[in-house]
């Protein structure tokens, strides 16, 4: 290897290389939605506390 | 359905280790979005449409309603469901099979678990010989549990009471009702709404000295005699590698709606000792959780 084709080699690596950092650190961050009817505990509670005063 | 969107449960903590466990770390390079309708179910179609707004990659939908709102809000938006109760019947899929362009997930109940359920109730109570069935009409994907229910309450020799709830109201006509007719043991068959009332429930049995079993877990926690049912963290473990599948690129369409496969024997040995009940060995050397 001659020293022009060294350093175009080192060249392209250091070029490459910061590419490779960013598409990493872009990653794509996946995006999930939760979606719930769930009746509070609470209310269940309430509900309970509202019996026991009827008797 | 469990509280999946309040914190913390652990249903969402089955979920969250689950997509930890395929490399989803929350924060990192997953982020979720929380939308619980708690008991105003009609905030639901709104909730969804925030979802679908917020160009999220997938939903996770857990019960009937939140299911039929999640479906509404899009047909492009991959859809998980953990229906709880059977969805072909509920209207929410086409087939389990072939669900919908943008839905897959996972059925409730099983066939032949009501009628395992009111076997392990006669091996561990064997005196049962008349039980009341608090149900919600209303709810089509209860149906098949509840004739399963009776046809398995015939072949053990059961008679068996139909105790009718619609809205949180009724639970106040229904407990009289068992109050007056004395069952032997009460059977309640698992939705959003009958859920809600695992704890009154368990509440009423205990005091009027009647064995009950339901499919949660949680209402044996409640204080209830006994469940048995799908083992739900499993559901929502399974939950999270459906959602990867989706997020790697497969087509909802391409996953066919599968079943749980995993179920849970628990039994509280606190309200056994209080109803005065002693539990066959035989029944416990089986249960996943025995509650001292």
């Amino acid at each position: 290897m001659d020293r022009r084709a060294f350093i175009i080699v080192v060249g392209r690596s250091v070029v490459v290389a910061p590419t490779v950092v960013r598409a990493q650190r872009a990653e794509k961050v996946y995006r999930v939605g939760i979606l719930g009817a769930t009746p509070t505990p609470s209310l269940s509670e309430a509900f309970r506390l509202a019996l026991r005063d009827l008797g | 359905m469990p509280p999946l969107a309040e914190k913390p449960s652990p249903e969402r903590h089955a979920f969250l280790q689950g997509l930890r466990e395929l490399g989803y770390n929350e924060g990192h390079n997953i982020s979720i979005e929380y939308r619980s309708a708690a008991w105003n179910r009609e905030l639901l179609p709104d909730l969804a449409a925030e979802l679908v707004a917020r160009k999220v990659d997938v939903i996770l939908a857990a019960g009937p309603q939140a299911i039929l709102a999640a479906r509404d809000a899009t047909t492009t938006i991959p859809i998980v469901m953990i229906a709880g109760v059977d969805p072909v019947e509920s209207g929410l899929v086409a087939s389990l099979a072939r669900p919908a362009a943008n839905i897959t997930g996972f059925s409730g109940n099983p066939a032949g678990l009501a009628g395992k359920r009111l076997e392990l109730l006669r091996e561990a109570v064997p005196q049962v010989s008349r039980i009341s069935v608090i149900r919600n009409p209303d709810n089509p994907g209860v149906t098949a549990e509840w004739n399963e229910t009776q046809a398995a309450a015939r072949t053990l020799g059961m008679k068996v009471e139909s105790v009718e709830v619609r809205r949180a109201e009724d639970f106040v006509t229904a407990l009289a009702k068992m109050r007056r007719h004395r069952p032997v043991a009460v059977v309640m068959l698992n939705d959003t709404l009958t859920a809600t009332f695992r704890e009154v429930l368990a509440d009423f049995a205990v005091q009027n000295r009647v064995p009950a079993i339901m499919s949660s877990h949680e209402f044996v926690r409640a204080g209830g005699l006994m469940s048995y049912g799908p083992k739900l963290a499993d559901l929502f473990r399974r939950a999270a590698s459906q959602v990867d599948k989706i997020l790697r690129g497969a087509k909802p369409a391409d996953l066919p709606v599968e079943q749980p496969t995993r179920f849970d024997l628990v039994i509280n040995l606190k309200t056994a000792k209080a109803l005065g009940l002693t539990i066959p060995q035989s029944i416990l050397v089986r249960a996943d959780e025995i509650i001292r």
